[in-house]
């Protein structure tokens, strides 16, 4: 068996030859996303907040383990992170009902305020069920060339006290 | 003498709460009863902001305010430091939840009866009463630490006997380097931390 990674070169690839011969530019490079204040200006009037869906808590793995009491009893409920001035400024307290809206549709979920955030994002947390499941909110269309992933980070959304 | 103690070094707990789900499981307590946690305790404003990870239990004090409050004399305290609970004894007043400045006790009701998890025998006999952690009395008495001890995957939990001088736990109190909670307010505690 060769030794290296399963690659051309067999080592780690910054510049990557495949990619080059697919017609993509072979270095990562920097695209603003597919939504942003910047991308999409009009959008972000009525969405005003840059959400992330990558938040993940060190209780569950993915979608796995929320049904074992045990672990369910440490982390209930599904928590998307807010910014504590900007809640103040929308009228949401810690631990409101919050529903986080983005172009794509809408997700439910309780707000955790921190000063460990940027005023500007949303951090949701991902792989809960129902109407906390944050697929709801992102964009399956909008994938990375050449790559094929989706924006799960970077997308444009509002947030608001439920009721 | 005997004096059990914990020593719990705050700059290598990364708040995963293993140990609340290994105490959860070997307990087998309802949903919301928590004998050990670990609380977030966040400071600063944004950008400069610091996070720290403090997992709580029973203090075991050393002049505990539940044992002071209980009307039947329920709450003991053994000669190796260990706080207990006659559950025989226990008319689930709740005097003590409410003294406890560590918020370290729970009133076991019907409605926090663990779900999915196997009846146990001792579930029954909580019922109604006051329960709280017991640093796993029965595990140590056979020689063994605590679960949450053996659980936390970055060893930041350390268990033995405080009167022992060859032991880590007598080292770092002696050391001065770990200390109790509440220490200004003249709580002695058998747990202590490590803030770096």
């Amino acid at each position: 068996m060769e030794l290296g990674f399963n690659t051309p070169s067999h080592k780690i690839e910054l510049y990557s030859n495949r990619l080059k011969e697919w017609g993509y530019d072979p270095l990562p490079f920097y695209r603003e996303p597919f939504e942003s204040p910047y991308s999409t200006p009009e959008l972000a009037k009525k969405y005003p907040f840059v959400l992330t869906t990558g938040r993940r808590v060190s209780t569950y793995f993915h979608t796995a383990h929320r049904n074992v009491p045990a672990l369910r009893d440490i982390y209930p409920e599904p928590v998307v992170e807010i910014n504590e001035d900007t809640a103040r400024e929308l009228g949401i307290s810690d631990g409101d009902t919050v529903r986080i809206e983005t172009a794509h549709g809408f997700a439910v979920m309780k707000a955790k305020l921190t000063q460990g955030i940027h005023p500007r994002v949303v951090a949701a947390q991902h792989d809960w069920p129902g109407l906390a499941n944050d697929n709801r909110l992102t964009d399956n269309q909008a994938c990375a060339e050449g790559i094929g992933s989706t924006t799960l980070r970077g997308l444009l959304c509002n947030i608001r006290r439920e009721g | 003498m005997m004096h059990y103690a914990m020593v719990i070094n705050l700059g290598k707990c990364v708040g995963c709460n293993a140990c609340t789900a290994a105490c959860k499981i070997d307990n087998a307590t309802g949903f919301g009863v928590k004998y050990g946690r670990v609380v977030e305790v966040e400071t600063g404003k944004f950008p400069d902001v610091e996070k720290l990870y403090v997992p709580l239990l029973c203090m075991h004090c050393e002049d505990p305010e539940c044992l002071k409050v209980c009307p039947t004399k329920a709450t003991f305290k053994t000669e190796d430091g260990v706080v207990l609970i006659d559950r025989d004894k226990c008319m689930g007043c709740r005097y003590c939840v409410v003294a406890c400045p560590f918020m370290a006790r729970f009133f076991y009701e019907d409605s926090k009866r663990p779900q999915g998890l196997p009846r146990m025998d001792k579930e029954d006999e909580r019922l109604g009463t006051v329960e709280k952690c017991d640093l796993c009395i029965d595990r140590v008495k056979e020689g063994q630490n605590p679960v949450c001890v053996d659980t936390c995957p970055y060893q930041a939990r350390i268990f033995g006997d405080a009167d022992d001088p060859e032991s880590e736990v007598h080292k770092l109190i002696q050391s001065g380097r770990a200390k109790t909670l509440k220490e200004e307010e003249g709580f002695g505690a058998s747990v202590y931390y490590i803030w770096w």
